[in-house]
């Protein structure tokens, strides 16, 4: 015959017919399971929540309603969830459930098997808060928040014991409102409990005596409204086996029998046979544990069943052993394996769940058990249950435990007996605090090292100096020699500059020694006279106002006041002129073809050879900022010059004939370059953008290869690197962008100016920003820029600035100043000891760029030369910013070699060796030779 | 998803979209879900969530995996889903009906009203089926434009003779019990979700309609400014009870505590206001021991009997007495108002 009550175990859907007295809490948690996603069934222990959603709650629900998932949280809840969504889903998972977003496809996909709401009932809640740890706990709280502010047809209910909800508050940060929806089980009052007695003897047949269940709950909860349901459970099946004459489960019975038999009656005497009820389920446990063979092993191993918090706890055989192990008891698998069975059949242990793990039955009966724990076993049980957390969070995210968790874990080290994942983790902790100190010591011994040899630096520097103090009384004594014999001065110092090549004094001294050498009196017989000649300055017949050096270096040519173009054969040192009509914007020349092309301000150009004569016309359009780049001839092939007209560029061949248009631009065109292959053709416009070309065999035409956007303004030039892989672009947005030929950029653009984001614009007094207008104030830092251009070792970039003024009958003007930009990847730009440091200057920690009119890189890039024309001045400033050599002068070039500087002053190009190499080489070339006994002299006081 | 259900879902998928072209893009769930490849599952629950709520509530027990055995059971759910889908549009058509008679739009024939009055006390599958047909042949007749015009046209003789279909063979397994074998239940499941396919094909349309809850209508008006309505709505379309909350701010307010089904939740212009026929009790306060035996649930009418108007619910299995609503009084005025309206 089987009971009609359920001893320790909770009512499933199957024990609808049997449960009784609940209705108004079925009712409750029906309504409030519908009201938000989340609902907290939270009440004492004992009060059967459980079984109210198992059974009660379930049985609301039509089958097509209610697709249920006990999760409990086993060994990780969220592994628990896992496993629970994928036993219930019929199509297999196919996502590794390892970020919420997994979870809610995984539900989602759950929902389309079935088209069910899905119901999580999280049963025993409160083992996340006794078993887990907060990175459980986090991940958890992530994935309920994803799923319940999903629109997925899913809803939560948390079963907890109330003890443990001060929990909640952890998810109550993430879920508001988590609390909002709860409903509290109580205990079952006396008038509900009466039902609960009845309803089942009702439904098998059992006759109660008049008074028998008021009697039953007086003397379970004497004095008291309400019953605890376990006992009453435990109490009722205890009547029922002694009124059958079935062996109690308490004497290791087994439910059995097919049908009620009609005539069972519950009597008060049957009742009073019983005796003391206060204790029910600990005299229980007593009698049984005190039958088995070995009660001390049994205890233990129900004592393994217990979290430290004193509430069940889950286990497979094997954890048990290990928890015996800890506890001190070393019990061989078959025998644990045969108390957990006895254990089973005698109704304390539940059988194993899916996950194979048994569990005592009731929460009160591992409140009864821990009762019998020793302190010793507490302490031992709390360390263990430290160190398994410990190891959660080694898996997890690889954290050892630290130097104090293995202070207190030493204390224990004799009696503590753990599995071999805790303690491999143990030891590996150790060994890795071990390692460290090794680390520390050999830092603390190489730090006292490194203290060592700092100190020895100091002092060698402090040695360092005393010596340089020396160099600069010799340097001193060599300027002294320089007044009264150049020459003398000059061998000396070249003399020290082989024992110390790098002195950028002592070539600024070189410098200017071989200056007042060029310029002092000499014979005509003396040697210093043909050099003085070799370097004489040319003379042209008026002054020059715009002067260029031709791409391979071979020609300095421009425009001279007088209306008539000069064209300076470096190589044959030879100066030819031709006159022009009209007002000339700019010139350039093409080594190839031997061909000049002039601008002029009437849209029109012309294509010369070099005494003048013309060969072909063409059209361009100017503009009034920078017209350096309208033009550009082919390096290689057949064509000869791409002209800039509008919004086209238009091709020349040697017959002076348009063979093709270059046309995609939408607005104006202010620039064009060859690459140096002369496969690419780069234009920029007003459009913003710049177009990449290259010649398209299969149409027999110049196509658009590439874009290039990114600017914000209108785009002033274009220019190839020398390898022509890279474009170098200049815009009025105030950038200077480097690009490959795919029009992706290279590197961080430079921006043109001081703080120019924010101070570029500038506010009129009447309050409105006006880009066009200069404010004073500013003017160092208000630039655009028109034209950028490497240098030939491409560690540099020069670029060219403009911004607007007013003369004073307030015609507009554009002013031009050229900047010095170095490549960031030698960061010289941006640090303090910029070996340019002079033409940038320091201003509150910030480095401004310092402008000049025109400005020159020498080939090796340690050199530039500097022009201001409102002074007439050129400066050679060495990389260190010394200032090597102060001439007068408006533009200067550099050689192809980098030997010589070209300077221009008003109408004279002369030229001067800045290579310490190359004044070698003269003096040589003219047998110039000094005195060497001061040379002597120095070298004996150094 | 088994095969069962299968052709039923694509052929009304189909026609939704043909109604509802976004549904297309709804299928595409999560932004930060980057789905490689459409699930073909997806789609029933499409039709779930674009159905109204007690047609959709029926879909998706019949589509659910408790019910995809050929058996009694699936029988019985496919009933119910024709019967929930045909007391639905009956409701909307008697709505409109008694909208359109008060505002003397429309005068029906006294056969009809006399059989109105005799039938719309006690439901039944016929009466659904006459009230579909009568009903949409007037209105036809006399040129009168549907709230949802999609009726018009869809609602032909086709249609009739496929409603007609349902009640004798309701008759004949529902209330008889007959015993079948399980061959014939087999059978006769392939047959009816043929035949409920196409008729949840011809209602389609419905797609486009939202059906809405007035929750409460809050009146915002600040000093010299023109008043506003917010309107707190829940939207009946889901796969299940949770519905989804939505505010309006209008200038115009739609009737309290009502169920609507409106052209077009963007603004409460056009609607078609269907209660007492159904109901919402989700916004009941309980706050009276009377109260605790209320339901939280989307109701259908279903009976008018000794003054008591009674409703079957679509979540709730079980019988309800609503007696204790506040707002009970009212229903049962609107019902007498509505009986006499339309049957003069």
């Amino acid at each position: 015959m089987k009971s009609p009550f359920k001893f320790l175990d909770s009512y499933t859907k199957d024990d609808r017919d049997i449960f009784f007295g609940r209705d108004r809490e079925i009712e409750e948690l029906y309504q409030k399971v519908f009201e938000s996603k989340i609902l907290l069934v939270y009440g004492v222990s004992g009060t059967g929540k459980s079984s109210l959603i198992h059974c009660g709650l379930a049985n609301k629900f039509q089958e097509t309603d209610w697709l249920p998932l006990v999760v409990r949280r086993g060994g990780n809840i969220i592994e628990s969830m896992v496993a629970a969504v994928g036993s219930a889903s019929l199509t297999k998972q196919q996502n590794k459930f390892v970020s919420p977003s997994d979870f809610k496809k995984g539900v989602r996909s759950l929902y389309l098997d079935h088209y069910k709401p899905v119901f999580f009932i999280f049963d025993q809640f409160e083992e996340l808060f006794i078993f887990g740890d907060r990175e459980e706990r986090k991940s958890f709280i992530n994935i309920v928040k994803s799923l319940t502010e999903s629109e997925l047809q899913c809803r939560m209910i948390f079963v907890m014991r109330e003890e443990y909800m001060a929990g909640i508050t952890e998810f109550e940060k993430y879920i508001p409102t988590i609390f909002s929806n709860r409903v509290r089980i109580e205990k079952m009052s006396h008038t509900n409990a009466l039902e609960a007695i009845k309803g089942p003897c009702d439904k098998f047949n059992i006759t109660l005596e008049e008074g028998f269940a008021v009697s039953l709950l007086e003397k379970l909860s004497p004095g008291e409204t309400d019953v605890e349901l376990t006992y009453l459970q435990v109490f009722l099946d205890k009547i029922f086996r002694l009124s059958t004459g079935f062996s109690s489960p308490l004497q290791g019975g087994k439910e059995g029998g097919a049908s009620p038999t009609p005539t069972l009656t519950f009597t008060l005497s049957l009742l009073s046979k019983i005796g003391d009820v206060s204790d029910l389920l600990g005299s229980f446990l007593e009698e049984q544990i005190s039958l088995l063979d070995d009660p001390d092993s049994g205890l233990v191993l129900l004592k393994s069943f217990v979290s430290v918090k004193g509430t069940k706890q889950p286990m497979k055989p094997e954890e048990a052993r290990e928890y015996m192990l800890t506890l001190g008891k070393d019990i061989s698998k078959n025998i644990i394996t045969e108390l957990i069975q006895t254990f089973v059949n005698l109704r304390i242990l539940s059988d194993k769940d899916q996950n194979g793990r048994y569990e005592l039955r009731h929460d009160s009966l591992a409140a009864k058990i821990f009762e019998k724990f020793t302190l010793a076993e507490k302490e031992l049980l709390e360390v263990r249950k430290f160190v398994e957390n410990a190891y959660y969070t080694f898996e997890n995210r690889g954290l050892l435990l630290k130097k104090d968790d293995l202070d207190y874990l030493a204390a224990y080290e004799n009696r503590l007996i753990l599995p071999k994942n805790l303690q491999d983790l143990i030891n590996t902790s150790r060994q890795r605090l071990s390692h460290q100190k090794r680390i520390l010591t050999r830092i603390t011994r190489i730090s006292l090292i490194v203290f060592i040899l700092i100190v020895a630096s100091v002092i060698r520097y402090y040695l360092a100096n005393q010596s340089t103090s020396r160099e600069e009384n010799l340097i001193g004594m060599i300027n002294l020699q320089s007044e009264s014999n150049p020459y003398q001065s000059l061998n000396s110092t070249l003399s020290l500059l082989e024992k110390y090549p790098t002195s950028t004094v002592l070539k600024k001294m070189a410098l200017d020694n071989f200056s007042k050498l060029l310029k002092a009196e000499v014979d005509t017989t003396d040697q210093a006279y043909l050099l003085q000649k070799e370097l004489k300055q040319k003379i042209l017949p008026s002054a020059i106002v715009l002067a260029e050096i031709s791409k391979e270096g071979h020609f300095i040519f421009g425009c001279m006041e007088n209306q008539h173009i000069f064209i300076y054969d470096l190589k044959a040192d030879q100066i030819n002129y031709f006159e022009i009509d009209g007002e000339l914007l700019n010139a350039e020349l093409s080594e190839k073809d031997t061909l000049i092309a002039l601008i002029y301000n009437d849209n029109t150009g012309r294509v010369c050879d070099l005494t003048g004569n013309v060969q072909y016309e063409f059209t361009t359009t100017p503009n009034n900022v920078m017209n350096e780049r309208l033009v550009c001839f082919f390096p290689t092939g057949e064509y000869q010059l791409a002209a800039v007209d509008e919004n086209r560029v238009n091709i020349y061949n040697d017959e002076g004939e348009i063979v093709y248009v270059l046309k995609n631009h939408t607005d104006k065109i202010n620039s064009v370059d060859i690459s140096p292959d002369g496969n690419f053709i780069t234009t920029a416009s007003d459009d913003k953008n710049c177009l990449i070309w290259n010649f398209n065999k299969e149409i027999n035409q110049y196509s658009v290869f590439n874009k290039i956007t990114g600017h914000n303004d209108t785009v002033w030039s274009c220019e190839f690197n020398r390898t022509g892989k890279y474009i170098i672009t200049a815009s009025a947005d105030s950038t200077i962008r480097i690009w490959d030929l795919y029009g992706k950029e290279r590197d961080a653009e430079f921006s043109f100016g001081y703080n120019y984001q924010e101070t570029r614009r500038y506010k009129t007094k009447y309050g409105e920003y006006d880009d066009d207008v200069e404010n004073p104030d500013l003017a160092p830092y208000y630039r655009k820029v028109c034209n950028a251009t490497f240098s030939k070792d491409e560690m540099s970039v020069v670029a060219t600035g403009y911004s607007y003024s007013h003369d004073p009958e307030g015609n507009k003007q554009v002013n031009l100043n050229q900047v010095l930009y170095f490549d960031r990847n030698s960061k010289l730009y941006h640090n303090l000891y910029s070996p340019f440091r002079d033409i940038a200057e320091i201003d509150d920690g910030k480095i401004i760029p310092v402008y000049y009119d025109h400005m020159v890189i020498s080939p090796d890039g340690d050199i530039v030369s500097v022009s201001e024309s409102e002074i007439n001045r050129t400066v050679l400033l060495s990389s260190d910013g010394l200032q090597l050599f102060t001439q007068e002068g408006n533009f200067s070039f550099f050689s192809n070699n980098g030997s010589y500087l070209y300077n221009i002053n008003l109408n004279s190009i002369s030229k001067f060796p800045v290579r310490i190499s190359e004044i070698k080489n003269l003096l040589v070339k003219f047998d110039i030779t000094g005195s060497t006994e001061a040379d002597k002299g120095l070298k004996m006081v150094i | 998803m088994s095969a069962t259900n299968e052709l039923l879902i694509q052929k009304v998928f189909q026609e939704m979209l043909k109604y509802k072209p976004s549904m297309q893009k709804m299928l595409i769930l999560d932004e930060d879900e980057e789905e490689e490849e459409l699930d073909p599952r997806l789609l029933g629950d499409m039709i779930i969530r674009n159905f109204p709520w007690p047609i959709g509530v029926e879909l998706r027990r019949l589509f659910s995996a408790s019910m995809r055995q050929l058996d009694r059971m699936r029988l019985d759910q496919i009933f119910k889903t024709i019967e929930r889908s045909m007391q639905f549009i009956s409701f909307v058509m008697i709505c409109q009906l008694w909208r359109d008679v008060k505002e003397k739009k429309l005068e029906m024939p006294d056969g009809f009203k006399k059989e109105f009055a005799d039938r719309i006390t006690v439901l039944s599958m016929g009466t659904f089926t006459w009230l579909i047909r009568a009903v949409g042949n007037y209105v036809q007749e006399k040129g009168i434009q549907w709230f949802m015009p999609e009726m018009n046209e869809n609602f032909d003789k086709k249609f009739y003779a496929a409603l007609d279909f349902w009640v004798p063979e309701r008759n004949e397994i529902g209330h008889y019990q007959i015993n079948l074998t399980n061959e014939e239940i087999e059978k006769r499941c392939v047959e009816y979700e043929e035949k409920l396919s196409f008729i949840l094909e011809k209602l389609s349309f419905i797609a486009k309609y939202k059906l809405v809850s007035i929750r409460e209508i809050k009146v915002i008006h600040p000093k010299n400014q023109e008043a506003k309505f917010n309107h707190y709505i829940d939207l009946l379309s889901s796969s299940d009870s949770g519905f989804k909350a939505q505010e309006l701010e209008e200038t115009k307010y739609a009737e309290s505590s009502s169920v609507l089904l409106m052209k077009s939740i963007k603004s409460i212009g056009e609607y078609l206001n269907l209660s007492p026929l159904v109901i919402d009790t989700n916004s009941e306060i309980i706050d009276d021991k009377e109260k605790f035996d209320i339901k939280k649930d989307i109701f259908l009418y279903t009976k008018f009997r000794g003054d008591h108007i009674m409703y079957v619910g679509t979540e709730v299995t079980e019988k309800c007495d609503l007696r204790s609503l506040t707002n009970y009084n009212l229903l049962v005025e609107q019902f007498k108002d509505m009986v006499a309206t339309i049957s003069g």
